[in-house]
């Protein structure tokens, strides 16, 4: 088992991790944890990846290409999270909308973990 | 000849001025350059014409170490389809804006927003590099999240939000592709890629992921839920953009994915797959067809029909992947084969190329009518067609292209699928495109049915919609009963590059 | 030697208990706090994976302004008094197609489709050659004619500048989004929900030339070690966003004009750098003149670095402020019924 497997096992275990929540949590702040979870997982793959060429310096195309992919999950991250806040916002003005639904986290998580 | 490179750097220019600017100059400035990029994308038709393909190395580093772009017959198509249907929907939006004040504030987002998009779905017809497709994909996603939650009413919001998280899944699904193509091959250039692909479970699991990422990005039929919200509850010139092109771009990609990188998985160079995959995505494009099309005649609310129909008229897109998936499976293609191939390709450009044209003409029509009655509701429609007798004739006309009924581009598309479903020898296509078309004729006849409901009541009033925005509409309705007649410079553009014949990428010094 | 091993199982370990558990945390507090330091042992993942590069930017981004990010947003969603059991008032908000709780037989259908997701991954991972070196012989074969002496920055700024030009594009879309759903121009005079308090408003003020030292040490560094554009903007940021909280001016005082250049300037740069290429008759598009390439580079490090600083701080200052006070009246009015 090198390091490479290694890594590269916990990035594809992260990345299968962040989908089952992403299907499965309910709540919209974990559907956006879980997404940076996955985006997590995409970025450990490629930089373990590039750790493969032990020689004088790891594979820096898959480094720039996560430093781009840092830079697209923090802009969607916090695209989401203003969204999140309006729509927030919005429905705290009018309770009536969408009534029934008032079971904040404890329905997601009587039932089993991820 | 002018350089590719300004279908992308003049929508991004422009988006910097509307941004920059102010007031009513915002719009004016929006439109010009939309037509300064119309008349880029005309000027790159000739030298596509005789050359077949171009292909440009950014910075002058070859295939492998930069990114090069690459423009062929194809990708001129959806070039056109977005310049034509930007300018008059940018016609349109001038009008849309310019309504009220809340409008205008909308207006002033609009512009910088829409152009960046534009900027991007060029980007992504150029593209040539399954990384750079990644970040134009983000590009496209994230503006048109920015466009869908303009209104800012609380549907668009929860809509908007469900696409932004679909399509953050979608493209995280397309760079772990992207990452494990790249550990397997060591190159990111589609070209490059597709020549030297191998059937491996790293590359097999890659095609995998990328594809997939790709049909939630196009909402094919299990992964539609983000569409009908998004495109229904958006403002009119967004919804038209959003139905009538983005969705088109990752298709585009699919398509690039699916005959440029990886021919030899897809049963495109000769090795044929037991299970072809092109089957399954033929069998989810059937069930499209129908399913969207019979959730759009169950609909009530305009908009949200023509939104439903989008995921119906969606699936006829992927009907292709089954047709040339067993084309080439059947081994070795005998003369007929290349002509029903090139009709497949034919008719899904054309139904592409008709369906952006109809469908926004549709959305278009649709906001006017939002607008003069306030409402979208089909039952309000009383008496529309005596007293909106233009908005009644785009909406059927547009509608008669969606049926695929003569004339229309929307015709000559499904009668090409149809020629290639039967000469194909897979008839069952065949029985799913004229179901679709069936369904379709109901929600079309339902919408027109309502616009002639004579009014009971006293009238209601209707607010006078600016004829700039009801003539766009018309326009693009028109457009496409017209483009029914070209299907021979469709044709004669098409084989160029198509069937996944590589074009030799320098390679090695910059 | 032979600890290493074990550092990567642990390591290891830790990433995937930490995920697991902010996923399914009852407490989204907790899971906030285990997602700041899901970012931390990340970045020592990158640490240990040789990509110091990344480390910098995930340290600072993924624990630092997305931790901030969530948890302003989770006082916004989940009010304490939100989690009381009759929670009339505030709601928690989520994307429930329909009204009704997944059902068991939702989570065993997610559990296949994820282990079978799983499998494939894991398959594909050991195909997988153990030594490949994809690019990196010709990135660095091409890096003395890059201007710079360091890969990542090399293939960052010249080998693929399209793509951090499109980045930067993908930047300034999400603070245009998010400036649409608040029927704003600009963060100008967006306060802070709390009173700066005066022993942080005197701790920033000695610590920010400390930081702006740190943006330009960070972005000259970028030349030929681990550090560049991306990172000196992140610590800009942060920086502006601290003097924010401290009530120390920012990117709310800028004036509209100086704020909107700065905000466009990197991706403008390499937009004229793009429009110049392209009309001079013997240039390739993008592509530096030879001599210039290290200048440039510089200068358009320089520009981004601005940017990303300036679009992040805005973007964080917007969102940490939240809804609330920004324009209350304003933004009511425009929640009518009717979009179209």
């Amino acid at each position: 088992m090198t390091t490479f497997h290694l890594y590269s096992f916990a990035a594809m275990l992260l990345a299968a991790l962040g989908v089952y929540g992403l299907i499965t949590r309910r709540h919209l702040l974990r559907k956006v944890m879980a997404l940076n979870i996955i985006a997590g997982g995409a970025f450990l793959l490629l930089i373990s990846t590039a750790y493969r060429n032990q020689g004088a310096f790891p594979d820096p195309v898959p480094h720039a290409m996560v430093l781009t992919g840092i830079v697209v999950a923090i802009s969607a991250t916090g695209f989401a999270l203003a969204l999140i806040q309006r729509i927030q916002k919005q429905l705290g003005q009018r309770p009536d909308q969408e009534a029934g639904d008032e079971n904040p986290d404890q329905t997601e998580t009587s039932r089993s973990g991820p | 000849m002018t350089h590719m490179l300004w279908v992308v750097l003049l929508p991004f220019l422009g988006a910097l001025c509307c941004l920059i600017l102010r007031g009513r100059a915002v719009a004016g400035t929006g439109i010009l350059f939309s037509l300064a990029v119309l008349a880029v994308c005309t000027n790159l038709l000739p030298g596509i014409w005789t050359q077949g393909q171009i292909r440009v190395e950014l910075g002058g580093w070859a295939a492998p170490l930069g990114i090069g772009l690459h423009l062929d017959g194809l990708g001129t198509f959806f070039l056109l389809l977005t310049a034509i249907v930007g300018v008059l929907v940018g016609l349109y939006a001038a009008g849309f804006f310019a309504q009220d004040k809340k409008h205008n504030a909308m207006g002033r987002h609009f512009w910088p927003i829409w152009l960046l998009l534009w900027g991007g779905l060029n980007g992504v017809y150029l593209c040539s590099d399954v990384f750079n497709a990644y970040v134009l994909l983000e590009v496209t996603g994230l503006s048109a999240v920015g466009l869908t939650v303009l209104s800012k009413t609380t549907a668009s919001l929860v809509a908007g939000l469900r696409y932004l998280l679909a399509a953050m899944f979608a493209s995280l699904m397309y760079l772990l592709g992207v990452g494990l193509l790249y550990a397997a091959c060591g190159q990111l250039d589609f070209v490059l890629l597709g020549q030297d692909m191998t059937q491996s479970p790293a590359t097999l699991t890659a095609f995998g992921l990328m594809v997939f990422g790709l049909l939630v990005k196009t909402a094919l039929l299990p992964f539609h839920f983000w569409l009908p919200p998004a495109h229904s509850s958006a403002p009119a010139p967004v919804s038209a953009i959003l139905s009538a092109l983005v969705v088109k771009a990752s298709f585009f990609l699919l398509l690039r994915i699916w005959f440029t990188v990886f021919p030899a998985l897809t049963g495109q160079a000769g090795s044929s797959p037991v299970l072809p995959p092109g089957l399954f995505l033929g069998l989810l494009g059937g069930l499209a067809v129908l399913w969207g099309s019979l959730q759009a005649v169950r609909q009530i609310r305009l908009k949200l029909l023509i939104a439903y129909s989008t995921v119906g008229q969606l699936g006829y897109l992927f009907l292709i992947f089954a047709l040339l998936s067993v084309s080439h499976g059947a081994g070795g293609g005998p003369s007929g084969a290349t002509d029903w191939t090139a009709m497949a390709w034919t008719g899904t450009v054309f139904h592409v190329f008709s369906h952006g044209l109809a469908k926004a003409a549709l959305f278009l029509a649709a906001g006017c009518l939002a607008l003069a009655m306030g409402t979208d509701d089909l039952n309000a429609m009383r008496n529309i067609a005596g007293r909106m007798p233009v908005i009644t004739f785009t909406l059927a006309m547009a509608g008669v292209s969606l049926m695929g009924l003569p004339p229309s581009a929307g015709f000559v598309a499904k009668w090409m699928l149809l020629r290639a479903a039967l000469a194909s020898g897979q008839w069952w296509w065949a029985v799913v495109i004229i179901l679709g078309g069936l369904l379709t004729a109901a929600y079309v006849f339902k919408i027109l049915a309502y616009t002639f409901v004579p009014s009971q009541d006293e009238t209601v009033p209707l607010r006078p919609v600016p004829p700039a925005m009801t003539l766009t509409a018309l326009a693009l309705a028109l457009l496409c009963a017209v483009s029914g007649f070209r299907a021979e410079e469709v044709i004669a553009l098409l084989p160029h590059g198509l069937d996944g014949s590589p074009l030799s990428a320098q390679g090695g010094s910059p | 030697m032979s600890l290493a091993p074990i550092f990567d199982i642990l390591l290891i370990t830790a990433l995937l208990l930490v995920s697991w558990r902010l996923l399914g945390n009852s407490d989204l507090f907790q899971a906030a706090v285990l997602f700041i330091s899901f970012g931390l042992f990340l970045s020592l993942a990158w640490v240990r994976l040789q990509a110091p590069d990344i480390a910098l930017a995930e340290a600072a981004v993924g624990a630092g302004l997305t931790g901030a990010l969530l948890f302003a947003t989770l006082k916004i969603v989940e009010p304490k008094q939100g989690r009381s059991k009759n929670g009339a008032q505030p709601k928690s908000c989520r994307l429930d197609r329909a009204a009704e709780c997944p059902g068991r037989m939702h989570y065993i259908l997610a559990s296949i489709f994820v282990l079978g997701l799983a499998g494939l991954l894991l398959t594909a991972v050991f195909s997988l050659p153990d030594t490949a070196n994809g690019l990196a012989g010709l990135t660095s074969g091409f890096l003395a004619q890059s201007g710079v002496e360091h890969p990542v920055t090399a293939v960052l700024l010249n080998f693929r500048l399209y793509d951090t030009w499109l980045e930067l594009g993908v930047l300034l879309l999400a603070l245009l989004g998010v400036l649409g759903t608040r029927d704003r121009l600009g963060p100008q005079n967006v306060t802070a929900a709390q009173p700066p308090n005066p022993v942080l408003s005197w701790l920033v003020r000695g610590l920010a030339p400390f930081m702006l030292l740190a943006t330009v040490y960070l972005l000259w560094l970028g030349d030929h070690a681990p550090g560049g554009a991306f990172q000196a903007g992140v610590v800009l940021a942060a920086t502006l966003v601290l003097l924010w909280l401290a009530g120390l001016g920012s990117v709310v005082r800028m004036p509209r004009h100086a704020w909107l250049f700065s905000l466009v300037a990197g991706f403008s740069a390499m937009l004229v750098l793009a429009l110049c290429t392209t009309l001079a008759p013997d240039a390739v598009a993008l592509a530096y003149p030879q001599s210039w390439a290290k200048a440039l580079i510089l200068l358009l490090e320089s520009v981004a670095t601005i940017s990303i600083g300036v679009i992040l701080a805005s973007l964080t200052v917007l969102v940490l402020a939240g809804e609330g006070e920004a324009n209350g009246a304003g933004a009511a009015e425009t929640d009518g019924k009717n979009g179209m």
